[in-house]
C-alpha cells in the first residue's frame, strides 16, 4: 500500500497491558486512530515480555491507519533485569541497590543505541550510566 | 449520571539525554504508561522497508530537548509525586546528566470515549459502481447490485478513503473475471484482496511483509467471511512463489490471472520481474501507489518486463495502471 506517514507517536506501555486509558487514549484518540485495535494487537505481540515496559513507535498514514513497531526495553529495565532487581533505589546517593560491571553498560548502550537520540556509543554510555547511578546502582570496572 | 474519571497529567519539559532517566522516574512514580515527545534531526534515516514515506509537521520541540507525559489516576497524591519527580531529576546533576533546567505542568484530562471517538471519521463509503466499503459498525441498506465489502478500518493502510485505493478498486471491478487466482502483493488492511473475491475471484493470495496488516487483514477476511477464498501471508512476492515451487500450497494456483499492487512507485520497481513470473501471457498486473511524477518510470520498468499498458486512470496526484503480460 503506498502509505504516506503523517504522525509519529512515541509511548512507553507495560507489555501485554495497553489499553484505551492514558496514555494511549490521549496520544492516539486525537490522531483518529483505532485505539482498541493498536491495544488488541500490542498486547499480543508483547504477551511474553509480561513485566516490562516496551517502547513503541506508532506511524499515522494519511488514511487514519497505522502501524507499530516495538522497540527494546528502555535503559532502566534492561538495567534491572541485569541487575536482578525489581525496582531502583528511590534515594540513590544514600541507598544503593546494586553493582554492574562497566562492560554490561556497554552492552546495554550498544542494544539501545539505535532507539537513542545518541551521536556515539559513548554518548548512549554516559545516559546509561547516568540512568544506573539514579537507579542506585554501581558500577565497577 | 456517573461522574467520569480524571487522569493527571505531569509533562516535563527537559533535554534528549534525560529521556531515559525521566521516563523511568515516571514509571517508578506509578505512571501506567509514558508519552515521549521527542527533538530529531530532520535528516534522521527512517524506516522505509514496508513501503512507506513521510511527511511530518516539524517538531514543536527545540533541538535537543524533549517533552514526557506520565498519567496518574485520580487520587494519587500529586503533590508528593510531583516533589519526588522534582528531586530525583535535580539528583541527575549529580550523575553528570544534564537536564536542561527542567519545566513541570500539571493538568487534569477528563476521561473520554478514547476506544470509539475514532469512529466518526469512518463512514459507509461507495467507491465504484459497484463496491461500498461499510465500517462493521455502521447499519446500511444495499442496493441489489452493490457488494458490500466490511471493514473495520484503522489497522494497516487501506480504509478505502485514499485515492490510490479507491483507483485499484475500480481497476479490480474492470479486470477480475470468474474463477481468477489473483495475488495482491502489499495488502494492507486486506480491501483489495476482499474486493478481488467478492468481484468472482476464485482464490485469492494476499501478502504483505508488515505484521500488522498481516492481522489486520485476517481479520477483515474474517469479518467478510472469505476465509475460504483468500490466504494471508506474512510474505513478500518472490518468497511466495518459491514455496508455491516447492509444492507448498499458497491457495492460488500459478500462473494466476491478476496480480494486484497497491505501494510505493520505488517498491514496485524492485519485483516487477517476479510479477512478470507468475502471470501467464495475456495476464493483467495493476499497478498504484504511482504519483504522477513516477509515472514514466513505472511505465518503463513495465515495459521491459514485458508488458504492454491496456489502460491508465488517475485521481489526484495518483496513477494506477493496468497493464497486460505479453
Amino acid at each position: 500500500m503506498a502509505k504516506k506517514v503523517i504522525k509519529m507517536v512515541k509511548l512507553q506501555v507495560p507489555a501485554g497491558k495497553a489499553n484505551p486509558a492514558p496514555p494511549i487514549g490521549p496520544a492516539l484518540g486525537q490522531a483518529g486512530v483505532n485505539i482498541m485495535a493498536f491495544c488488541k494487537e500490542f498486547n499480543a505481540r508483547t504477551a511474553d515480555q509480561a513485566g516490562l515496559i516496551i517502547p513503541v513507535v506508532i506511524s499515522v498514514f494519511e488514511d487514519r491507519s497505522f502501524t507499530f513497531e516495538t522497540k527494546t526495553p528502555p535503559a532502566a529495565v534492561l538495567l534491572r533485569v541485569a541487575a536482578g532487581i525489581d525496582k531502583g533505589s528511590g534515594e540513590p546517593n544514600k541507598k544503593k541497590v546494586a553493582t554492574i560491571k562497566r562492560a554490561k553498560v556497554r552492552e546495554i548502550a550498544e542494544q539501545k543505541m539505535p532507539d537513542l537520540n545518541a551521536a556515539s556509543v559513548e554518548a548512549a554510555m554516559r545516559m546509561v550510566e547516568g540512568t544506573a547511578r539514579s537507579m542506585g546502582v554501581v558500577i565497577e570496572d | 449520571m456517573a461522574e467520569t474519571m480524571k487522569w493527571h497529567e505531569i509533562t516535563v519539559h527537559t533535554t534528549a539525554e534525560a529521556v531515559e532517566m525521566a521516563s523511568n522516574f515516571l514509571h517508578e512514580l506509578g505512571a501506567g504508561g509514558v508519552t515521549i515527545e521527542e527533538w530529531e534531526p530532520p535528516d534522521k534515516p527512517r524506516d522505509t522497508s514496508l513501503g512507506q514515506w513521510y511527511e511530518l509537521l516539524p517538531s514543536s520541540v527545540p533541538e535537543g530537548r524533549a517533552v514526557l507525559q506520565g498519567y496518574y489516576v485520580e487520587g494519587t497524591d500529586l503533590e508528593e509525586v510531583l516533589a519526588e519527580l522534582k528531586r530525583r531529576m535535580a539528583e541527575l546533576a549529580d550523575y553528570g546528566i544534564d537536564t536542561g533546567n527542567p519545566e513541570y505542568a500539571v493538568r487534569l484530562v477528563d476521561e473520554q470515549d478514547w476506544a470509539n471517538a475514532w469512529k466518526q471519521y469512518f463512514k459507509p463509503l461507495r467507491v465504484t459502481e459497484r463496491l461500498t466499503i461499510k465500517p462493521t459498525w455502521e447499519p446500511y441498506d444495499a442496493s441489489p447490485n452493490e457488494i458490500v465489502l466490511e471493514l473495520d478500518p484503522g489497522m494497516a493502510f487501506g480504509t478505502g478513503t485514499h485515492a490510490t485505493t479507491s483507483l485499484c478498486l475500480k481497476a479490480l471491478e474492470q479486470v477480475i473475471r470468474p474463477s481468477d487466482d489473483v495475488i495482491d502483493v502489499g495488502t494492507g488492511s486486506g480491501v483489495l484482496a476482499i474486493a478481488a473475491a467478492k468481484l468472482g475471484a476464485r482464490h485469492v493470495l494476499a501478502l504483505d511483509l508488515d505484521p500488522v496488516a498481516v492481522s489486520s487483514a485476517t481479520e477483515n477476511v474474517r469479518l467478510n467471511g472469505l476465509e475460504e477464498a483468500i490466504t494471508v501471508r506474512h510474505s513478500d512476492l518472490l518468497q511466495a512463489l518459491k514455496d508455491s515451487g516447492s509444492g507448498e500450497s499458497v491457495g492460488v494456483r500459478m500462473p494466476v490471472q491478476v496480480v494486484v499492487a497497491n505501494i510505493l512507485a520505488e517498491i514496485i520497481l524492485l519485483f516487477i520481474d517476479d510479477v512478470a513470473q507468475v502471470l501467464p501471457s495475456g495476464g493483467r498486473y495493476i499497478v498504484s501507489g504511482i504519483i504522477t511524477a513516477k509515472e514514466q518510470i513505472i511505465e518503463e520498468a513495465l515495459s521491459a518486463a514485458g508488458f504492454g499498458i491496456e489502460s491508465k486512470d488517475s485521481d489526484q496526484d495518483w496513477v494506477v495502471f493496468v497493464a497486460r503480460k505479453k
